[in-house]
C-alpha cells in the first residue's frame, strides 16, 4: 500500500490532528528558564547520582555493619547461652505462705490436739516404750526436709551431704510453725497407732 | 551585532554566535522560536502541561550548557527536537514508573493517563472543542514509539527525514510507526471516524 493510499484512508483524523488547538508556553517562562539556567551556572557540574562515591562508601559501610551485627548475634555462637539449655534461675525472693483457710485449719487442729493432750495428761507420763521411741526419732529428723518435701515425720533419717537442693534459713516464725507441724503429725501417727 | 540583525539570522547562525560570542540576545531568540512549537510537542506526547513546561526549560538549559556540542552539520531544529524527545521519553517513563499523581485509564494495556488540570492549561481559555480532547486522550494511549511519530508527522509538520534523523532511524521505520499509529488512533476513534 501507497503512502498516498494510507494518507487518504486516515485523511479526516491527519487534518483533524493538525488542526488541533496550539499549546503555548506560559507567560513566566522565560523567567523561569533563566532563573533555572543561573542557578545551573552557580551548582556547577553535577556528578552523576547513580555513581556518586559517597553513596558508594555509604553503602558499603552499612553492608559492613550489618555483617559484623548478624555474626555478634548469631544464635549458634559458642559464646551465646541457649536459653533451653540453661539450668532455671532460683528465686531467692520468693516466700511461701499460707492461707488464711489453711491458717484456720491449723488453729483448729492445734486447739483439739491440745483438748486430747489435757484429757490424756495421766497416761502421758506412763507413756509407751513405742511412743517415746518416735518421738525421739521425731526429734532426729531436721525440720527443714520434712517441711520442704512434705514427708510424714516418722520416715527415716535423711542425710543431706552431697545432695543437690537449696537450703533456706527459716525464720524463728517459720521455725515455730515447723515444730508444731511435726508435733501434730506425730500425734495423728500415735493415734493411728492404737 | 543590533538585535535586529539576530531576528534575521537563521536558527544555526543564531547558535553559533552564542556559541562564538556567547550573546545572550541569539539564545533569547533561539528560546522565543522554539518555545511554542516545543510545548506544543511535548505536551501532546505527555498530556500534563506542568511536566511538558519543565520538560520544555530543562531542554533549553542543555541547549544553553551543551551549546559546543552541537553540530553544525545537523539542522539546530534536528538537534533542540532530539533533546526534547529524549527528555520527554524520560519523564514518561519516569512518570509511569511511579504512577505519580495519575490513575488507571479505562483504556487497554493498563495505560495510564493523568488528570488533567485545567488552572494551569493556557489552552482552555479558547473553546478547544471535545474533538481535541478525544483525540489527546486517544493519543496517550497509542504506544509512545508511534506516538511520538505520528506528533511529529501529523502535528508538527516535520518531514519524514527530519523524523528519522530526530528519532536516529530510518524513514522506513519512521512511515511504519506513524502509519501503525494512524491505524491505532483510527480505531480508537472509530466514533468519530466511522468510515
Amino acid at each position: 500500500m501507497g503512502l498516498k493510499d494510507d494518507e487518504s484512508i486516515h485523511g479526516d483524523l491527519i487534518n483533524d490532528l493538525n488542526n488541533m488547538r496550539k499549546v503555548e508556553a506560559p507567560g513566566n517562562f522565560e523567567n523561569g528558564l533563566f532563573r533555572r539556567i543561573n542557578s545551573n551556572i552557580n551548582a556547577g557540574e553535577k556528578p552523576a547520582v547513580y555513581w556518586n562515591p559517597f553513596r558508594i562508601v555509604t553503602a558499603g559501610a552499612l553492608v559492613a555493619a550489618a555483617a559484623v551485627i548478624f555474626l555478634l548475634m548469631e544464635p549458634k555462637s559458642p559464646s551465646g547461652d541457649d536459653p533451653l539449655l540453661a539450668q532455671p534461675r532460683v528465686r531467692e525472693d520468693v516466700v511461701a505462705e499460707r492461707t488464711p483457710s489453711a491458717k484456720k485449719l491449723d488453729e483448729m487442729i492445734n486447739n483439739e490436739m491440745q483438748k486430747k493432750s489435757s484429757r490424756r495428761e495421766p497416761e502421758s507420763s506412763g507413756r509407751s516404750v513405742h511412743s517415746a521411741a518416735i518421738a525421739g526419732l521425731n526429734d532426729a529428723i531436721p525440720d527443714d526436709a520434712n517441711i520442704r518435701y512434705g514427708f510424714p515425720t516418722l520416715t527415716h533419717s535423711m542425710i543431706k551431704s552431697g545432695l543437690n537442693f537449696r537450703q533456706v534459713n527459716l525464720t524463728s516464725a517459720e521455725r515455730n510453725e515447723v515444730r508444731l507441724l511435726k508435733k501434730k503429725m506425730g500425734l495423728r501417727f500415735q493415734n493411728s497407732l492404737k | 551585532m543590533t538585535e535586529k540583525n539576530l531576528n534575521d539570522l537563521s536558527d544555526e547562525e543564531l547558535i553559533a554566535e552564542f556559541r562564538e560570542y556567547g550573546t545572550p540576545a541569539a539564545f533569547e531568540i533561539l528560546v522565543q522560536r522554539y518555545k511554542n512549537p516545543l510545548i506544543n510537542f511535548v505536551f501532546r506526547f505527555l498530556g500534563d502541561y506542568e511536566s511538558c513546561v519543565d520538560v520544555v526549560q530543562e531542554t533549553f538549559v542543555k541547549v544553553f550548557r551543551y551549546k559546543d556540542s552541537y553540530s553544525s552539520v545537523a539542522k539546530f531544529s534536528t538537534w533542540i527536537y532530539t533533546i526534547a524527545g529524549n527528555l520527554a521519553r524520560t519523564e514518561y517513563r519516569r512518570r509511569k514508573k511511579r504512577r505519580f499523581f495519575s490513575i488507571n485509564s479505562y483504556g487497554e494495556n493498563n495505560e495510564t493517563f493523568d488528570i488533567p488540570d485545567e488552572t494551569y492549561r493556557p489552552d482552555t481559555a479558547t473553546d478547544s472543542g471535545i474533538k481535541d480532547e478525544l483525540i489527546q486522550k486517544a493519543l496517550l494511549k497509542v504506544s509512545p514509539a508511534y506516538r511520538e511519530a505520528v506528533i511529529l508527522r501529523d502535528i508538527q509538520g516535520m518531514t519524514y527525514e527530519e523524523i528519522a534523523e530526530i528519532l536516529g532511524i530510518t524513514v522506513g521505520t519512521v512511515k511504519s510507526r506513524i502509519n501503525r499509529g494512524r491505524a491505532r488512533l483510527q480505531d480508537l476513534l472509530k466514533d468519530i471516524y466511522k468510515e
